[in-house]
């Protein structure tokens, strides 16, 4: 009932907002800006034109665009009391650890998304899915004769595959990964046997050339020929394919992750933020948006509105979903920390 | 001592007294107060020095590689600086500036360089697999050979300035004294230059020292997770780990260290040698 009630309140107030807007602007939502925090790079231009420009006109509210995401931050902010986001990007394991902190607000659906346009699953209590990525194998295509590795055991097979690797600095998806190599069914990973994951993960340590630990260093390191073959996220070879770079990926054994909008605790402008967050609905601009990063959210109609190539690529691509493992934020909240420890003692020896 | 004066001295390190106060001292007592009164207690930071697996480890690594720069700085500096210092004037000035150049260039830059040279396909690998000295590519980049490689050239300008400044300012007469008494080039050397170089080695040896005990974007970008220096630690700690108590207690670790270092090293060589000996 109470729901109900909430929706049509939260439909009238968007209602009301949208006849407003064009001629006489919501008084003091004309000075407000918020502060949008994300991951910067090629792609904050776009997220520009496509989204913050428009709703800038359209609202008045302006928006400065802050980078890099980082959790540090964020808690430095809320423990000083000296918020500067409203709006920020979060990976899934974070948001975990975010939300058992009481770093982040509630969101209130009925601005976001009154007439739930969104799954389940995007509609969290403490944040909504943005997008989608994956973090996937990919190889050079020139090195290995045209034999194509595509999957983990093909990753550990040196003989078959010879050439350095790359992995990520960190245990999280690593003891997944090896325990796939290992026979595990990627539907019944978790929890991890982190021994047998560890044993694993020794047979394959020398050859791995180094522990990637940005996204631009993984490209990078297949580009330069420093690895053959080694851990990316999926949006990162697209382009890259595009120019021609003899780079391909494989899904199989992928780990699926979301990503997150949150407000964080302490935000001046809560409901504002919150408006802004309704431009993510839009499957028009979501499908233009994924033509140029294939990191797509879960709005509804935005599969149907690409091009069969290019809906090829993305992580929720029904073959990709199939061929991916369902990662688990969950467990590696609880377990980050002791993993993270061993993991760097491992890596040392 | 006049009015004006007795006020002028004070007046005029104020801004410097201020800015330490505020970008030094402050921020000091802060990770004084994260250390001690941190998430956990008082004794969390410090047994986690104890018992953790990492730091021992990263902690020696990060002293020995500390050393052997240091070390390789001075071996290469040394007679690079004498050849400086006997330069005359002009020519000297010259050769300075080139020293400089390097010196006055980004880090990150210098350290990408290396990245090119060192890599499987760069030009190190290529030369060698062209003269036929190597079959296959061999791994060079993240290796403790190239983290070395990049802050030795990085930090040899330092070593070299700091050397020839104490150079220039020598008697030249003394040494040439030694040879007309009979002594031969290498006693000469050995018993006149070297000791009134000392101030100069020991200045430059605590530069180097200190300056590579906080290294951090050479040995991340060249040696990698493998190859972490205590500053790289940090750093995992903050951003990765969200632990905060931890990187505090390591930041005072660090500079525990380059005091004690600094203790040791006056200890070893007396003040007499530091400041002065020459004249």
């Amino acid at each position: 009932m109470t729901q109900m009630n909430r929706r049509d309140l939260g439909k009238l107030a968007v209602a009301a907002a949208a006849l407003a807007s064009p001629a006489i602007r919501p008084a003091g939502a004309q000075n407000v800006t918020i502060t949008v925090n994300g991951s910067g790079g090629s792609l904050a231009r776009t997220i520009e034109r496509l989204y913050e420009k428009p709703f800038t006109a359209q609202t008045g509210i302006a928006i400065r665009a802050t980078a890099p995401v980082s959790v540090a931050k964020l808690k430095a902010m809320v423990e000083t009391g000296n918020m500067e986001w409203d709006l920020t990007e979060m990976g899934a394991a974070d948001m975990v650890e975010a939300i058992r902190n009481n770093w982040l607000t509630e969101i209130d659906w009925s601005i976001v998304d009154p007439e739930t346009k969104l799954p389940e699953i995007a509609r969290q209590k403490f944040g909504m899915v943005t997008s989608t990525f994956s973090t996937v194998m990919a190889y050079r295509t020139d090195k290995f004769r045209g034999r194509a590795p595509n999957s983990w055991a093909d990753f550990w097979d040196v003989r078959t595959f010879p050439g350095p690797r790359s992995l990520q600095d960190g245990p999280i998806h690593n003891l997944e990964f090896a325990l796939i190599a290992d026979g595990v069914d990627k539907d019944k990973l978790y929890p991890l046997d982190v021994d047998r994951a560890f044993r694993k993960l020794d047979q394959i340590k020398p050859h791995v050339a180094t522990w990637w630990t940005t996204g631009a260093q993984q490209v990078q390191l297949l580009l330069d020929g420093e690895a053959v073959m080694g851990t990316v996220w999926n949006g990162r070879v697209t382009p890259l394919k595009r120019e021609g770079k003899p780079v391909e990926l494989s899904w199989s054994g992928g780990a699926l992750q979301l990503s997150y909008w949150a407000v964080p605790k302490g935000a001046k402008h809560p409901r504002e933020a919150m408006r802004y967050m309704t431009t993510r609905l839009d499957p028009e601009k979501g499908a233009e948006f994924v033509k140029e990063a294939p990191y797509p959210g879960f709005i509804p109609g935005l599969v149907e509105r690409l091009p069969p190539d290019v809906a090829r690529q993305l992580p929720i691509h029904p073959d990709n979903l199939a061929a991916q493992y369902r990662f688990s934020p969950d467990y590696w909240a609880e377990h980050r920390a002791k993993l993270t420890e061993r993991w760097a003692a491992w890596l040392l020896r | 001592m006049t009015l004006s004066t007795r006020w002028i001295a004070p007046a005029l390190a104020l801004p410097l007294v201020l800015l330490f106060a505020i970008f030094f001292v402050v921020p000091f007592l802060e990770i004084m107060r994260v250390s001690f009164a941190g998430a956990g207690g008082a004794m969390t930071g410090i047994s986690w020095l104890a018992t953790s697996p990492i730091f021992s480890i990263v902690f020696l690594n990060t002293l020995k590689l500390s050393a052997t720069v240091t070390f390789w700085c001075l071996v290469l500096g040394y007679p690079a600086a004498c050849f400086i210092a006997m330069q005359p004037e002009r020519r000297r000035g010259l050769l300075l500036a080139l020293i400089l150049l390097p010196f006055w260039t980004s880090v990150l830059v210098r350290t990408y360089t290396w990245s090119l040279v060192l890599g499987r396909e760069g030009i190190l690998n290529a030369s060698l697999i062209w003269l036929g000295i190597t079959e296959g590519p061999t791994r060079f980049m993240f290796t403790p050979l190239a983290v070395h490689l990049g802050m030795v050239q990085i930090l040899l300008p330092v070593a070299i300035l700091t050397l020839v400044a104490v150079m220039t300012e020598l008697d030249p007469g003394l040494v040439r004294a030694a040879r007309v008494l009979g002594a031969s080039p290498f006693r000469a050397f050995w018993h006149v230059f070297l000791p009134m170089t000392t101030p100069g080695i020991v200045a430059a040896t605590m530069l180097l020292f200190i300056l590579s005990l906080g290294f951090y974007i050479t040995p991340a970008l060249l040696g990698g997770p493998r190859h972490r220096t205590i500053a790289n630690l940090i750093d995992v700690q903050v951003n990765q780990n969200n632990d905060w108590t931890t990187a505090s207690v390591m930041a005072l670790v660090l500079l525990l260290t380059t005091i004690v270092a600094v203790a040791v090293l006056r200890w070893l060589v007396p003040d007499r040698n530091l400041y002065g000996s020459a004249r």
